[in-house]
């Protein structure tokens, strides 16, 4: 499975490892572990994003946003302040785990099963950078990222994307996403 | 109240094969239903077929103690958001705002682990079944949605405790909801399903899967 190393700072060296990277019936799973530790007074927590061309990219008026940002979904249940109308998240931090979830036993790692219906016609494609940061109060250090993703296609089909490190355009419009949706969040 | 059974996944004690015997609320007929565990090995599988055998013969015998047994571990009942002044079963959604409850009850002797709704493994697993005054039959489910965040996500459901689904039947997430048209009513035979599939993450994560009734009642729906 795939590595991913922190290129530098204090945790340089230490990585992510994608454990799980599989085609699924209806999208994709994936599992990310990594070994950074802990550090006194700060917290390391999962940053994701997601980019796609169905519903919620047009619903929500937003190509790329911190996942989860939907509407009508069991998760969709929090309104950003940043962010008004349809579309909801799971909380009011940009991180993938809610306390709920940590509080359940989600983490350390990452976990993601994505999917989507059959499309009418043509294909589905949804995009992910996913981001293991360091944060400090309100300020949110990246240190390592990949992207991944899938396609659905209109005979049900999937295709699952290559793993790689996320472009800077990727990472631009990543951080956007975050800036935008909690602003009150500084993102290095 | 209809109670029925399905296999909790292997445990280390093995609480997980045992078998199931079902008796269905004197409602909805004498029907008396068996279902197993989740096979997960040729000598549980043997066992399991004997003990479908012994069932088959006993479940005629034993189908007034069937719901003592400690297997039987989930009920489900369709609470209406009011009774007319007969009594009848009524459910008002109005409102968008408005729901009516479904609960799943834990009558048995363990916890059990059930997905939530928050992830695809739960989402679905909540149905109804609408028979019409003529007769004719509807199955009621959510509609198929994108996930984008979406992980194996259990709770724990105690002995005598319950986990309750708010149910509003709003178009955007239930297809086939028997609504009236505004201002209208319309009284259905309303069931309410719940079924939790079997499956390589229900057993890892010990997770119970089996299908489980509601009583079919009458129910008048006012929108």
């Amino acid at each position: 499975m795939r590595v991913f190393t922190i290129a530098d700072g204090p945790h340089k060296g230490k990585h992510i490892k994608v454990t799980r990277y599989i085609m699924a019936a209806r999208g994709v799973e994936i599992n990310i572990e990594h070994n950074v530790p802990t550090r006194p007074g700060k917290e390391i927590q999962w940053v994701q994003t997601v980019s796609s061309n169905h519903g919620f990219s047009v619903d929500c008026k937003m190509l790329t946003r911190v996942d989860p940002f939907g509407h009508d979904g069991p998760v969709n249940t929090v309104s950003l302040p940043a962010v008004p109308g349809l579309c909801k998240a799971d909380d009011l931090r940009p991180f993938y785990w809610t306390a709920a979830d940590l509080a359940g036993g989600a983490g350390p790692g990452l976990s993601d099963a994505p999917n989507v219906p059959t499309p009418a016609k043509g294909r589905t494609w949804t995009q992910f950078v996913t981001a293991l940061t360091e944060v400090t109060g309100m300020n949110v250090h990246h240190l390592v990222a990949i992207a991944w993703g899938y396609d659905r296609f209109a005979d049900g089909s999937v295709h699952v994307a290559v793993i790689r490190t996320p472009s800077t355009s990727e990472m631009r419009n990543h951080g956007q996403a975050l800036k935008r949706m909690y602003p009150g969040y500084k993102y290095t | 109240m209809t109670t029925t059974t399905g296999s909790k996944a292997p445990s280390p004690d093995g609480w997980g094969e045992r078998r199931a015997i079902r008796r269905a609320n004197a409602r909805s007929g004498s029907e008396t239903a068996v279902s197993f565990g989740t096979p997960w090995s040729a000598v549980t599988r043997g066992r399991v077929l004997g003990a479908l055998l012994l069932a088959l013969i006993a479940s005629a015998v034993l189908a007034s103690s069937a719901q003592d047994d400690a297997a039987v571990s989930l009920s489900l009942r369709i609470v209406p958001t009011s009774f007319t002044g007969t009594g009848a079963r009524a459910i008002t959604l109005i409102d968008p705002s408005q729901h009516f409850a479904v609960v799943l009850t834990n009558v048995g002797k363990s916890p059990v682990r059930v997905w939530r709704e928050t992830c695809s493994w739960g989402y679905s697993n909540l149905s109804f079944e609408v028979q019409d005054q003529d007769g004719s039959l509807v199955t009621v489910t959510r509609r198929q949605r994108p996930w984008e965040k979406n992980f194996q996500d259990w709770m724990v459901l105690p002995p005598g405790d319950h986990l309750v689904f708010d149910v509003t039947f709003d178009a955007t997430t239930w297809q086939h909801a028997p609504l009236p048209e505004p201002g209208r009513q319309r009284t259905v035979g309303l069931r309410a399903v719940y079924e939790s599939a079997d499956g390589k993450e229900a057993r890892a994560n010990k997770v119970w899967s089996g299908k489980v009734v509601s009583p079919q009642n009458p129910y008048t729906l006012f929108r």
